[in-house]
């Protein structure tokens, strides 16, 4: 990859890999080492891409196995670290509109494997299957997470009436 | 409301900040050559802090709720002190070795360098050897290398089997 690509990389895709990374962790430091760490792997990566939508679902792979790795280390449970108003505004993270607060800390008190699946399906707009492939899950795994995720989400957003 | 609609527009709000992309661009030395990045200092407290809790069967910190030693209801906002007194988490860097050692129920961190000669001022407490790894992976272990004493219990339920 030539230096010009990386770079073209790292502008294009920070924002989607730094916001799948804060759906596996709790904090914006963690988020951030997770982000680094995918960007030094696409640098010492040596296979080929066959076209941008390619390297996205590779970053987006790789990104999610640095997830699991965060949520897996024994540090990590050791350690809270409450995401709240205050502490979203201490890391620059701030809603004006009440209805975007509440429906990002309703998204924050799913499962983590939820949390993903939900911002690759709302955010990115990947299918079932592609998300399937991406997470190395079956589709009908993705297909529950999705459902169960609603559930929950309809049971703490029950005022605004979504419709999902 | 439609619920992809809002969540796109909540989650549009979350940017990566510019000192990470920065941090991104620069993964290489002059040579071309993946070097590594730097690491989150915050999370070196934090592994000193997972160590500190490795150690802490006799004595009472605990990350969440404490108001000694290590201090701070999430690892963002732990304080290490050395001796009583404060140390930023600047006076660390990657590759540093440390080890915590409990003091009469003080958390005390040396850096390797600082380390006192073997057996000066150990007095059989509980060892932590912290290796922030400096690899690929950025992954840091806590390992427990001496074990702790006994805890009082223990010695009761050991008494108590023979």
């Amino acid at each position: 990859m030539s230096d010009e690509e990386f770079t073209e990389a790292v502008q294009r895709y920070s924002d989607m890999l730094f916001r799948i990374a804060l759906s596996c962790c709790k904090n914006r430091s963690d988020a951030e080492d997770i982000v680094q760490n995918v960007f030094l792997k696409l640098f010492r990566h040596e296979g080929f891409f066959n076209d941008e939508e390619h390297m996205k679902s590779w970053l987006i792979r790789v990104a999610v196995n640095e997830g699991r790795r965060y949520l897996s280390s024994p540090w990590h449970r050791r350690v809270t670290c409450p995401m709240d108003d205050e502490s979203l505004a201490k890391e620059g993270i701030l809603f004006e509109i009440p209805e975007q607060s509440e429906l990002f800390f309703a998204v924050r008190s799913l499962p983590p494997k939820y949390r993903i699946v939900v911002h690759l399906y709302y955010y990115e707009d990947y299918r079932v299957g592609e998300i399937a492939d991406m997470l190395g899950v079956r589709e009908t795994t993705v297909q529950t997470q999705l459902m169960r995720a609603r559930q929950k989400l309809k049971s703490k957003l029950s005022e605004a009436d979504y419709e999902f | 409301m439609n619920f992809k609609q809002q969540y796109r527009a909540t989650f549009s709000e979350i940017h990566a900040s510019e000192e990470l992309k920065k941090k991104c661009f620069n993964v290489k030395n002059k040579e071309g050559k993946a070097i590594q990045l730097t690491k989150n200092k915050k999370k070196v407290m934090a592994i000193l802090a997972a160590a500190a809790l490795a150690a802490s069967s006799a004595v009472a910190v605990n990350a969440a709720e404490a108001d000694s030693g290590v201090l701070g209801s999430a690892w963002k906002n732990l304080r290490v002190y050395i001796n009583g007194t404060e140390v930023s988490a600047s006076d660390y860097a990657d590759g540093d070795q440390f080890k915590i050692t409990s003091d009469n129920g003080d958390i005390v961190i040396y850096k390797a360098d600082d380390l006192p000669e073997q057996g000066d001022g150990e007095d059989g407490g509980v060892t932590v050897s912290v290796e922030i790894h400096d690899d690929e992976t950025h992954s840091a272990s806590v390992s427990i290398t001496e074990e702790a004493p006994p805890t009082a219990a223990q010695e009761d339920a050991s008494a108590a089997k023979s």
